[in-house]
């Protein structure tokens, strides 16, 4: 997946949203007691926005390539993104699957990161739990846009069991943000318990196909557990599916007040929306992007 | 009475083998369909939920065979026609024993009748027949009769029924139930029985009577239709004259719920001529007089009498009649020649006097007002009918003379008697008299030192005076109390009008023309209800119709077929029946010969099996409605 020029130019625009201080993680206001030429380390360039240290403006680069550049140093982007993606099978189900929203809002989350010289790391929860390793910078970005194009949704783990072991294994710290469907029955609790820290700004992106929200079934079925091939005997009626519709809609409102409850950001949004869309007004509409 | 249920159709309930095909139908459709979705949790969370609000809910599937279960059994159930009520034990054979009296078509206040409620209750019977029973319908009336049948086919006898309307005459219930025990006893011998007799009355019955019938172990049942109520009617019209005036005598009875006086009205062509004012009471009719004569210039007119005021029966409350100019009053001398006898015919020129010999074959189908008889009548002959027979000197067939006397002398009068009206018999003598048995059935109107002189035998529509000595033997033909006598015996025959009138429970009868008259006559009868009858006829014939007439007034017209000359007259007929206007109240049980008790129940407490096909029909329809608008709402 590549992303168009113009919608780059946009996501280059935006910056991740943090509603409290992290430790060590105050941007724009920080004055590094840095001595000159050599304590600093540089990162990246990313593109001039409006309330940037004109001090870091790379002339040179202006004069080369006739754009307003700044040079990010390593002692501004303290923030690690952590980007933690649902690949169970239930993400492969949709029209479109539920998947390659996720995994577009993960990308356009990882490139906006980049952009800003914060430090991604990318944590595919398959069956197995690995955490990846910190990176900053666009090769940051293209490492993550690799991971997704080769992903493939078929975990069968719970999330809660999944998460508890990605943490387990690597204390997340900075942002963390977790994009899946949250159909697990054990709950919010489960994963908000286990990933909330102090340390850590928590953002809850729920990606749900419209068939899940709004089922069009009708007469008989057995509906079958795609990730742990449990069956259901289902006779549909207006009022059957008319409870669902009640059921969908009070389970994303469980998570959403758990969710903010606990601190974090939450966003719910169907698999048939635009990633345009979602992450240029959706996210920012709930204040995970700036 | 249990409650029982049973079929119309029985051999129909084969359709409940659809319920084989809808079954596997319903389990091949509850095959269900997979789906595979990205996860359960929220399905599992909402049948949960389904669950525990409604705990005792089956499955939607199972609502919906059941539904076409249901749908299915009702179908086949009501195609069997299937019946459910009280009933008692099955018979196969019921006898209904319907009064067909007038008594029947009295009304409450709401129009409804005894005739109606009963007529009701036999629909319903006729409804709730099973294949295969027999049921009859016998109507009691003048004169009991099958009315119809059904054994496979009711519509017919459903028709009959629904068609029949109220009797106009009286009639014996127990008649009508004998009548309808042989039917009963007939169903048993054709090895169809048991039968039952169910009898629909008023009960305005003798109860005397039916205490003779014996129902000889067939079950009866009684059951009483209608209320008491109160009711007068005219029960009775005779014609008379008083000083040469035409009279009318009118009888007019009540039973014991009618209280106080009502107008009593006297119409002639349509206009009202009197009227007086009478109260009948149980037991003690009332007599009313009217002063009546003839247009001038005319031969006869109709006339009405009319009971004021509504009762219960209205069939006894209008009497049409006719009046007409009597015709000379015809006496018949069967005997020798006497010329006293043949005086007579001087003395009443209006009378009609013929000699007749007892071996004539004309006799019997004449019409004789008096019949004057001085010659022995042979054992085993027949006499005509008339309405006043004298014997001089010979007994009447079935009495003897025994013994004689001579010169008794005379010892008493009944001055009581109407037939010794204005006579005295001081100058009587009498040389030989008969001696003759004075028995229950006699009067003894004259007496003398040797006996009875002269006897009266009152008959059911005729009386026999019997002088007990021959003409010769005394001097009676040469008083003049002979004519007197003879002048009491014809009474209103020789003058007044005649009364053109009979009851609705007899034949439409009356004879046309003169005898002896030339050329037929075609007779044609102008009939209240019905059509006009016709019939051919010779003068002095006596014409009769064998079905009975309605009430109301028969306008008749004879025409001479060979003359062309025409005579009209008319004919009422009316109910004129005491027994059907004081309509007695029945108290208390209805006991038959054997002693037992019968049944008496009120038309309500009959409660036949009735059909339910149709709720069963419309049950099946709710059901299978149900069932597609469950599977419409599955659909959306």
């Amino acid at each position: 997946m590549r992303f168009d020029a113009a919608f780059e130019a946009r996501l280059a625009a935006l910056d991740l949203a943090l509603r409290r201080a992290l430790p060590a993680s105050r941007r724009g206001d920080r004055r590094s007691p840095r001595r000159k030429g050599s304590s600093l380390e540089f990162a990246d360039h990313r593109a001039y926005a409006p309330g940037d240290d004109v001090r870091h403006l790379d002339w040179s680069a202006l004069a080369r390539l006739d754009q307003l550049l700044v040079r990010v140093y390593h002692d501004e982007e303290e923030l690690e993104l952590n980007l933690v993606l649902d690949e169970s099978a239930s993400m492969s189900v949709g029209e479109p699957p539920k998947c390659e929203l996720a995994r577009g809002v993960v990308m356009a989350l990882a490139y906006i990161a980049a952009g800003r010289g914060h430090r991604i790391t990318l944590s595919l929860l398959t069956d197995e739990c690995t955490p990846g390793l910190p990176r900053s910078g666009r090769a940051a970005y293209e490492s993550v846009r690799e991971a997704l194009a080769g992903a493939e949704a078929k975990g069968r783990r719970g999330l809660g069991d999944r998460t508890r072991e990605l943490v387990g294994r690597r204390v997340p710290r900075g942002m963390t943000v977790l994009v899946s469907d949250f159909l697990d029955p054990e709950g919010p609790a489960a994963v908000l318990r286990c990933l909330q820290r102090p340390s850590l700004e928590l953002n809850l992106i729920q990606v749900l196909a419209p068939e899940e929200l709004d089922p069009q079934l009708d007469g008989d079925l057995v509906l079958e557990d795609l990730e742990t091939s449990t069956r259901v005997e289902v006779s549909t009626s207006l009022e059957l599916l008319t409870a669902y519709r009640r059921r969908a809609r009070a389970f994303v409102a469980l998570w959403a007040d758990d969710a903010r409850r606990r601190g974090a950001a939450f966003a719910s949004f169907r698999s048939d929306e635009a990633l345009e869309t979602v992450c240029l007004s959706g996210l920012l509409r709930e204040g995970i992007l700036r | 009475m249990i409650f029982a249920a049973s079929f119309a159709n029985p051999g129909v309930l084969w359709l409940g083998l659809f319920l084989v095909p809808v079954l596997v139908l319903f389990l091949l459709r509850k095959r269900r369909r997979p789906l595979t979705v990205g996860s359960v949790m929220l399905w599992q969370q909402v049948l949960r939920d389904d669950v525990a609000r409604s705990p005792f809910r089956r499955p939607r599937e199972w609502w919906s065979l059941l539904l076409l279960v249901l749908a299915v059994a009702a179908a086949v159930l009501g195609a069997a026609g299937l019946r459910i009520g009280r009933e008692g034990a099955a018979h196969s054979a019921t006898v209904v024993v319907w009064d067909h009296t007038a008594s029947m078509a009295a009304s409450n206040d709401r129009g409804e009748s005894p005739h109606v409620e009963a007529r009701t209750a036999i629909l319903g019977l006729i409804d709730g027949l099973r294949k295969g029973e027999r049921f009859v319908v016998v109507l009691s009336g003048s004169h009991p009769r099958r009315l119809g049948e059904s054994r496979d086919d009711s519509a017919v006898l459903r028709r009959l029924v629904a068609d029949l309307e109220p009797g106009t005459t009286g009639g014996a219930l127990d008649e009508g139930l004998r009548f309808g025990l042989a039917e009963a006893r007939a169903s048993t011998v054709d090895g169809i029985g048991p039968a039952r007799v169910l009898v629909f009355s008023d009960m305005a019955v003798d109860a005397v009577a039916l205490a003779r019938v014996e129902a000889q172990g067939t079950e009866v049942s009684f059951i009483r239709c209608g209320a008491s109520g109160a009711n007068r009617g005219i029960t009775g019209v005779q014609s008379g004259s008083a000083n040469g005036e035409g009279r009318l005598l009118v009888s007019v009875e009540a039973n014991d719920l009618a209280e106080g006086p009502v107008l009593l009205e006297l119409h002639r062509d349509g206009a009202l001529i009197d009227a007086r004012e009478v109260a009948p009471t149980a037991g003690s009719p009332v007599i009313a007089s009217f002063g009546v004569a003839l247009p001038p210039g005319r031969e006869h007119a109709p006339f009405e009498l009319r009971l004021d005021g509504s009762d219960r029966l209205a069939l006894d409350d209008r009497v049409q009649f006719s009046l007409s100019a009597r015709r000379p009053p015809r006496v018949v001398h069967l005997g020798a020649e006497d010329p006293f006898l043949d005086a007579l015919a001087e003395v009443f020129p209006s009378m009609e006097l013929v000699r007749r010999s007892i071996d004539d074959p004309d006799l019997l189908g004449e019409e004789i007002d008096l019949l004057v008889v001085t010659e022995e009548v042979p054992e085993g002959a027949v006499l005509p009918r008339a309405r006043r027979r004298l014997f001089l000197g010979v007994p009447p067939p079935g009495r003897a003379f025994s013994g004689q006397s001579v010169e008794p002398r005379f010892l008493r009068a009944d001055r009581g008697s109407p037939f010794l009206r204005h006579l005295g018999f001081e100058e009587l003598t009498v040389r030989e008299a008969r001696r003759i048995e004075v028995d229950a059935e006699a009067r003894v109107l004259v007496s003398t030192t040797a006996g009875p002189q002269l006897l009266e035998y009152r008959g059911v529509d005729d009386t026999t005076l019997v002088w007990c000595s021959r003409i010769e033997d005394s001097n009676l033909v040469l008083l003049p109390l002979f004519p007197l006598l003879i002048r009491n015996l014809l009474d209103a025959s020789l003058d007044g009008l005649a009364l053109d009138l009979q009851d609705s429970a007899s034949p439409l009868r009356f004879r046309v023309g003169a005898q002896g008259s030339a050329g037929d006559l075609q007779v044609r009868v102008h009939r209240p209800v019905g059509p006009d009858i016709e019939r051919r006829a010779r003068g002095g014939d006596l014409v009769q119709f064998a079905e009975l007439p309605a009430l109301g007034y028969h306008r008749i017209t004879t025409t001479g077929l060979e003359d062309d000359s025409v005579v009209e007259r008319g004919l009422g007929v009316a109910l004129l029946d005491d027994d059907e206007t004081t309509c007695p109240v029945f108290e208390g049980q209805v006991q038959l010969a054997e002693g037992e008790p019968a049944a008496l129940m009120l038309v309500a407490g009959l409660q036949p099996q009735r059909p339910v096909w149709p709720w069963l029909a419309g049950l099946a329809s709710l059901l299978l409605a149900a069932e597609a608008w469950s599977w419409l709402t599955r659909k959306n």
